[in-house]
């Protein structure tokens, strides 16, 4: 225990000087970098990779890509990979991945190398204070991860619907009735009485979810994420809206999993929320008259974010060119080439509020917008397993095969049970 | 110098070697291990293990969701077994007559063809065609006036679901397995009962099924176990819901070892299924040898 505290705190002391005295140029070594999939970061990564080579033309960058059904999946992944031997030296995750990575004591604590890292001050100084705040990791407040971009949900909307059921664009401060209104006149049916347009997405993914919590005063768990909170009233009414948008407005197709993009896109809804990435699909699409409205509040102006980041393993044998490669991947290139994909918001407040950027769906400037009042989303160490319970028990009431009362009371004795087994 | 017997018994121990040593490292060493783990608790990366006892079992025992789910992969032995075996058993005598040639290589193939195909793939087809507002078959039955069924999101008719997809896709391989038992039965046996005026169905009755009875309990052997660890289909199309009315065991045993990363709990419900398994089929065999013997 002993060495490995004194190994730790020399690798800390290592990697904070590797700020001021950069590896040799004719460094020789090879890095190993996991990451998440999507076509954007493949292509950032090699981009990234020549020009790291060019600083230093014999390391080798390894890259592992990994495919994120679900960010619980994701991190199993990782820490089944640690758990064999593979341990990479720098290693991607969202703010979903923080805690239940960072709490096996396998990354390395950021915040002194940008405390003296000029460049790295420059980088934070371009972030929102609110979600550099959501970077950290909870409980133990280190920096472990080094900001990629982000992500929030806003409600996205077909303009030529609501043209079309004769209503106004949603305004910025809706509530969920005038939501609720909106979503019925958009419902609209054939002669035999078939829905052929419903007006809203029930979201089918946890992220989603979150925001009719939040903008209700709800949550899932406690502000330490250590304790759940389903128990309140504002909870049971956030998950009674969304079932009765179903069930018994109708104006929302039956629950599944999933975004509703697609459904979107393919004229079956008028709205439906997510972040930023379904852009580039829509976009495909020809869909041209689009707008977003941040989501309709219940009491609460609020949304949901998460944040995406890179950190460095314990593990790792060149922690400093480690840095310096995390530095390319999350510096002014990589978060110009991250805007131009659309995938996400760049942490870069500068890069992401370009007239290039917020050209469209129209009402753009909501997405970096949020980020001063959103909240991060629940991301306790045991983030796959809380993930998992309220999926399960959320979609059984949403898709009415439980009761509220049933639902509540078994979702509150799994994360009674989880938590505690997390906090053991 | 060794002996001819001692030199035979060291080229069998050299020609069975491979075998055994597969066998050890793929079976034996990983059922030692789990044996290990349930009784521990272990820090998957650092490896770290403290001793718990029976703490493992407990934590398990007491969910009522792993009873669940092992009610649920019942109910779906006892559909799938009936639709795969009852089936194929079905098919196979339908198609065990003369026919030309190219009829029956085509058939064979149409019932086969499933077998082969990937069901990861074949899932998201599967999953468009049960969908509820836009999938193919309920749009059909709103086209006939009737109510669209939930396929996947009724608890009541998931696995109902579930068990269509693992019949289609398996009750070839059991068509297969009886057309070549029935293809077995010797000829004179059916012409002797057709001399005697025994109608196709009275032969089918009295002399090929009893004749292929231990290749039918071989194949209800095979789906109940094939069945118990039901895990890849339910994943992909339904991931155990609405709720956990498609949960199976295997995916509860999954989600404790992978998902709450805790091993022991998940070798917990590993070694209480292989218990269960042992008992199921030992039960089938007693009952189906006596049955076979009659």
């Amino acid at each position: 225990m002993k060495r490995l505290l004194v190994s730790s705190i020399a690798a800390a002391v290592l990697l904070a000087q590797a700020a001021g005295a950069q590896p040799a140029p004719d460094t020789t070594a090879t890095l190993t970098v996991f990451q998440w999939i999507n076509p954007q970061i493949i292509e950032s990564t090699d981009r990234a990779i020549a020009r790291f080579k060019e600083r230093f033309p014999n390391v080798t960058v390894e890259t592992q890509f990994v495919p994120q059904p679900t960010w619980g999946e994701y991190n199993s992944a990782m820490l089944n990979q640690v758990a064999s031997g593979g341990t990479p030296d720098i290693f991607a995750s969202a703010i979903e991945g923080f805690s239940e990575i960072a709490s096996k004591g396998i990354l390395r604590d950021l915040t002194e190398v940008i405390a003296n890292d000029p460049d790295a001050q420059t980088v934070l100084g371009d972030i929102d204070a609110n979600l550099l705040e959501g970077m950290k990791t909870r409980p133990s407040g280190e920096l472990n991860f080094f900001p990629t971009e982000w992500n929030n949900i806003v409600v996205f909307y077909n303009k030529d619907m609501f043209d079309a059921a004769g209503l106004p664009y949603p305004a910025e401060n809706w509530d969920w009735e005038d939501f609720r209104t909106a979503a019925a006149a958009l419902t609209t049916r054939d002669a035999n009485g078939n829905v052929i347009q419903y007006g809203y997405f029930v979201p089918g993914f946890n992220f989603g979810l979150q925001p009719w919590l939040m903008t209700n005063g709800a949550g899932v768990l406690d502000a330490d994420w250590r304790a759940p909170t389903v128990g309140t009233p504002e909870f049971a009414e956030s998950l009674q809206f969304l079932h009765d948008l179903i069930h018994v407005d109708g104006s929302a197709p039956a629950f599944e999993a999933g975004v509703g993009g697609d459904k979107f896109v393919a004229g079956q809804v008028a709205m439906f929320s997510a972040g930023h990435w379904p852009i580039p699909e829509i976009s495909a699409s020809g869909m041209t008259n689009v707008g977003v409205q941040v989501m309709p509040s219940s009491g609460v102006s609020t949304t949901v974010f998460g944040i995406g980041g890179l950190a460095i393993t314990e593990a790792s044998e060149n922690p400093e060119l480690a840095w310096e490669f995390i530095k390319e991947m999350t510096g002014p290139e990589y978060q110009q080439e991250l805007a131009d994909s659309l995938r996400s918001i760049p942490s870069s407040r500068s890069v992401a509020t370009t007239d290039e950027y917020l050209a469209f769906p129209d009402n753009a400037q909501i997405f970096y917008g949020s980020a001063a009042t959103a909240l991060p989303v629940p991301a306790p160490p045991n983030y796959a397993q809380v993930e998992e319970i309220f999926m399960r028990q959320v979609g059984a009431y949403l898709s009415d095969n439980q009761d509220l009362d049933t639902t509540i009371a078994e979702l509150g004795r799994e994360l009674d049970r989880s938590m505690a087994r997390a906090y053991d | 110098m060794a002996t001819l017997r001692q030199r035979e018994r060291r080229a069998a121990w050299a020609f069975l070697a491979p075998a055994y040593l597969i066998y050890l490292l793929f079976l034996l060493v990983p059922l030692l291990a789990a044996l290990l783990l349930s009784v521990l608790q272990v820090d998957r990366l650092t490896l770290a293990t403290d001793y718990v006892g029976l703490a493992n079992f407990e934590w398990i025992y007491t969910d009522p969701r792993f009873w669940t789910t092992f009610r649920n992969t019942f109910y779906f032995i006892s559909l799938a077994v009936i639709g795969n075996v009852g089936l194929g058993l079905i098919l196979a005598v339908a198609l065990d007559r003369k026919m030309p040639q190219f009829l029956l290589y085509f058939f064979r193939l149409a019932y086969f063809l499933p077998v082969l195909v990937s069901l990861a793939f074949v899932s998201f087809i599967w999953k468009f065609l049960f969908a509820y507002d836009l999938g193919v078959i309920n749009y059909y039955l709103r086209q006939l006036g009737l109510t669209p069924v939930g396929w996947l999101n009724d608890q009541r008719v998931a696995m109902l679901s579930i068990v269509i997809i693992d019949v289609w896709k398996n009750v070839g391989f059991f068509i297969i397995i009886f057309l070549a038992a029935l293809q077995g039965v010797p000829r004179t046996l059916t012409e002797a009962a057709q001399i005697d005026g025994a109608s196709a169905m009275v032969t089918l009755w009295r002399i090929k099924l009893p004749y292929i009875a231990p290749v039918i309990l071989i194949c209800v052997t095979f789906a109940t176990i094939g069945g118990l660890q039901v895990f890849d289909s339910i994943k992909i199309i339904t991931n155990g819901g609405p709720g956990d009315a498609t949960r199976s065991v295997v995916m509860y045993m999954y989600t404790e070892a992978f998902g709450a990363g805790d091993l022991g709990t998940g070798a917990a419900s590993a070694l209480t299924l292989l218990v269960v398994i042992s008992a199921v089929v030992a039960v089938q065999m007693l009952v189906g040898r006596r049955i076979v013997r009659r």
